[in-house]
């Protein structure tokens, strides 16, 4: 997916065809599940930092759960930026380019999931 | 002519469909709200019912008018014959999404 300055491209409306209202409400539907995964991420991570007991060293709970926040809000972003290539290929007829947002889910749920392993294995009380 | 998946025939129930998402991105920012407004009100024991019920009541009434806001907000946009979601408003709920994860690392630290 290259990247390019939404400033030099022309606005959507602009651009090639209207596409099936299904395929639209689709991308739009799409967009929203990855902000609610965004939102279910963010809210983890503050559950984590206050309802997890504290760990024998300071900052225990605050290392795993703040990163499940930081990749909520990268993703809420990543989600619009995606929603709008969707919607410009769409429009162009062209094949929608390949997603990056599994990946970055999947290796950042990953790496949560590392962290609060090792916290727990040799932060316990 | 390409063929929309079989379970989208009809093209009214994709727009209705399409509404039940906003309606549950709205519950999220629910859940959210509650998860921030929790990191404020620590331990039961040491605020008294009252305040815990009020103070209940004030952010899920918040919470929810902003997720019917958001919803139907975004059905005004969907149903009023406009074929694509408004991109300004998309880019809102991105923006606000991401807002609510600062606020989260913040408070993470309160």
């Amino acid at each position: 997916m290259a990247f390019t300055s939404r400033s030099s491209q022309p606005p959507l409306h602009e651009v090639g065809t209207e596409p099936d209202v299904r395929f639209s409400y689709a991308n739009e539907r799409t967009f929203l599940a990855w902000n609610r995964t965004a939102m279910a991420l963010i809210a983890t991570g503050l559950a984590v930092t206050s309802v997890l007991p504290e760990f024998s060293f300071a900052g225990g709970r605050r290392l795993i759960g703040v990163p499940l926040i930081a990749l909520g809000a990268v993703l809420a972003l990543a989600s619009f930026w995606r929603w709008e290539t969707n919607e410009r290929a769409m429009r162009l007829g062209e094949p929608l380019p390949p997603s990056r947002l599994p990946q970055i889910l999947a290796i950042g749920v990953a790496i949560a999931a590392v962290i609060a392993a090792v916290v727990a294995a040799f932060g316990a009380k | 002519m390409t063929n929309p998946a079989d379970d989208e025939e009809v093209p009214g129930l994709a727009g209705e469909r399409t509404d039940l998402a906003w309606s549950r991105s709205g519950l999220a920012v629910l859940a959210c709200l509650a998860a921030i407004a929790r990191k404020f009100v620590p331990s039961l024991n040491d605020v008294s019912a009252t305040a815990w019920v009020v103070s209940a009541l004030v952010v899920g009434t918040a919470g929810w008018l902003i997720g019917l806001f958001w919803a139907r907000l975004a059905a005004a946009t969907t149903m009023s014959g406009r074929v694509v979601a408004n991109p300004a408003t998309l880019r809102v709920v991105a923006y606000g999404t991401a807002m609510l994860g600062a606020v989260g690392i913040v408070v993470a630290f309160v």
